[in-house]
C-alpha cells in the first residue's frame, strides 16, 4: 500500500510540476522563452512534411544551444556528466559560438508539458513511447540526417519508432533492453517448457522471490509475451489486453514487489531476497559483478519471445531557431565513440551500432549485453519500445494488475 | 486516496492550461487540438512515463553513493 501512495505522489507531484510550468507560460509573460514556445506551436502545422529539410548552420545565428536531457548527460566532468558525447560539438568550428547549455527532464510528461508551455530548448531526450505524443503535439521537426555523418551506423529497427508518415524525428541515443536477470543455480525453466521464457513468472516455485518493474504498460507486455509468444507485445487488441492482465494477475502471485528503484532490486538480489527480476542491461552487470555474486551464475533472459527495448534519443524542437547547428551536436552524440562511451560509462548500449564494439574499453561488456550480434536487437529476438496501442486499455490494465 | 484526487484535479487543471496556452499562441484549431490531445493524453494519472526517469534517478543515486563511499567528492 505505501508503494502504491508513493507512487501515486509522485504522480501528483509530477503533475504539479507541469502544472506549474502550464500557469507561469498563462501568466502573461511576455518572456522570449514563452514567445519562442508560441512559435513551435503555431509552426508544429508545418511539421508534418516528410521532406528532408537542409539546414544550413553557418547562417545560423551565434546563441547558446538549450538541451533539455537526463541528468547524466551533460557536460558536467565524469562522472557526473558525459562530456563526451558532446566533445565533438564543442571542439568543433560552432561550439564557441553557440555553447551548449543544459537543463534536466524530471520525467516524460513534465518535458512534454514544460516545452508545449513555452520553454525554448533546441535538442530534446525523449524515449521510444513519447515520440509520437511530440509529434502530435507539433512540439518537434524532421531530423535533417544529411547533417548527421554516422547516421547509416543507427539499425532501422532502432529508428523505427522515430519514423513518422515518412520522415525520421528521432536519433536513438541510449538503448538497452528490458529482461530478467535470474540466478541459474537456483531457477530452471524445466516446469515451462524448457528454454528461457517469461512464463517463468507464472512458475510457483520461485513465489516470493520475483520482483518486476513498477511500469504498468511493462507488466502487461510481459504477459502478453508469455500468452502470445514472440510478437510484438505493444500492439495488442482489447480481447489480449484482457488476456494479458489475467496472466499479469496470476504472476503476481509470485511477484514479492514493484520496484521502483533499479538500486532497490539489485540489492534485493544479492541479498538474497529474490531469485529473478526485471533489470535493464545495467542492473543486470551490477547483479553480475557484485562480490556477493561471484559464486552465483547470473543470467540475463534471452527468452523465446524475445526481450523488450527501450530506446531514448534527441529529438529537434520546431521552434529552434538554430536547427543546423543542433543537427551537428546531435552528429556527436551519434559518433561511434561517444557510443563506446555510454556503454563504458553506464552499461547501456548506444544506437550506433557501427565501430563501437572495437572502441568500449571493458570488453566483456561486448557479449554480455550482444553489443556485436545486431540481430538480438531486432524482432522476435527483441521488440523495440514505442507508444502501446490502444494506450487507455493498455495503462489502465497494468495499473489494475499493481493495485490489486 | 487524496493524492489521487490531487492527481486528477492537476490533470484537469492542466487540461485547460493547455487550452490556454494554445489559444495565447494564437495557433490553428487543428493544432490546438493536437496539443491539447497530446497533452491530456500524456498527463493521464496511470502512466507514470517514469522508465527514463527512473534510470535517471538511479544514476544520480548511484553517483551520491560513489561519492559518500570515498567521503569525498569524485574528481575526474
Amino acid at each position: 500500500m505505501n508503494a502504491r501512495m508513493n507512487r501515486q505522489g509522485f504522480i501528483a507531484l509530477t503533475g504539479a510540476t507541469s502544472l506549474a510550468a502550464f500557469l507561469a507560460a498563462c501568466g502573461g509573460s511576455s518572456s522570449g522563452d514563452s514567445d519562442a514556445g508560441s512559435s513551435a506551436a503555431a509552426g508544429s502545422g508545418d511539421t508534418s512534411a516528410a521532406a528532408p529539410v537542409g539546414f544550413d548552420p553557418a547562417t545560423e545565428p551565434d546563441a547558446p544551444l538549450l538541451v533539455f536531457t537526463w541528468s547524466g548527460y551533460d557536460e558536467s566532468p565524469v562522472p557526473d556528466g558525459a562530456p563526451w558525447m558532446w566533445q565533438e560539438y564543442t571542439d568543433g568550428p560552432y561550439g564557441a559560438k553557440s555553447p551548449l547549455k543544459f537543463t534536466f527532464l524530471d520525467d516524460d510528461t513534465q518535458a512534454l508539458a514544460k516545452v508545449a508551455s513555452g520553454f525554448a530548448a533546441d535538442i530534446i531526450h525523449p524515449c521510444g513511447g513519447y515520440i509520437q505524443k511530440w509529434k502530435e503535439a507539433g512540439l518537434i521537426q524532421p531530423l535533417d540526417v544529411a547533417l548527421l555523418p554516422d547516421w547509416d551506423g543507427v539499425p532501422e529497427s532502432l529508428k523505427a519508432p522515430g519514423l513518422i508518415d515518412g520522415a525520421y524525428y528521432h536519433l536513438p541515443f541510449d538503448v538497452g533492453f528490458t529482461s530478467l536477470t535470474y540466478d541459474a543455480d537456483a531457477v530452471d525453466f524445466s516446469k515451462v517448457g524448457g528454454e528461457e521464457s517469461w512464463k517463468i513468472l507464472l512458475d510457483d516455485r520461485y513465489k516470493g522471490q520475483i520482483s518486476l518493474f513498477n511500469g504498468p504498460d511493462e507488466i502487461i507486455e510481459y504477459a502478453a509475451l508469455a500468452n502470445r509468444g514472440a510478437k510484438d507485445p505493444t500492439e495488442l487488441t482489447i480481447e489480449e489486453i484482457a488476456a494479458a492482465k489475467e496472466t499479469a494477475l496470476l504472476m503476481k502471485q509470485n511477484v514479492r514487489n514493484y520496484w521502483t528503484s533499479q538500486n532497490d532490486t539489485v540489492n534485493d538480489f544479492v541479498n538474497g531476497n529474490i531469485l529473478i527480476t526485471a533489470t535493464w542491461p545495467d542492473g543486470y552487470w551490477k547483479i553480475k559483478t557484485h562480490p556477493k555474486m561471484k559464486d552465483r551464475n547470473i543470467q540475463y533472459m534471452q527468452p523465446i519471445e524475445g526481450r523488450l527495448t527501450w530506446i531514448c534519443g534527441l529529438v529537434l524542437s520546431a521552434a529552434s531557431k538554430q536547427p543546423g547547428r543542433a543537427m551537428l551536436a546531435m552528429a556527436a552524440a551519434n559518433t561511434p565513440a561517444a557510443g563506446a562511451a555510454v556503454t563504458d560509462n553506464y552499461q547501456y548500449a548506444s544506437g550506433q551500432k557501427a565501430g563501437v564494439s572495437e572502441l568500449i574499453t571493458n570488453k566483456e561488456l561486448i557479449t554480455a549485453f550482444g553489443l556485436d550480434d545486431p540481430a538480438l536487437w531486432e524482432p522476435p529476438m527483441a521488440w523495440p519500445q514505442k507508444a502501446v496501442e490502444p494506450y487507455k486499455e493498455f495503462i489502465a490494465a497494468g495499473q489494475e494488475v499493481i493495485n490489486a | 486516496m487524496r493524492a489521487l484526487v490531487v492527481t486528477l484535479v492537476a490533470v484537469v487543471v492542466m487540461a485547460g492550461s493547455a487550452v490556454a496556452v494554445a489559444q495565447r499562441a494564437d495557433t490553428s484549431a487543428s493544432t490546438r487540438a493536437r496539443i491539447i490531445t497530446a497533452l491530456t493524453t500524456a498527463t493521464s494519472p496511470d502512466d507514470c512515463g517514469c522508465t527514463a526517469a527512473t534510470r535517471a534517478k538511479d544514476r544520480i543515486a548511484n553517483r551520491a553513493t560513489a561519492e559518500a563511499s570515498t567521503n569525498t567528492k569524485i574528481v575526474p
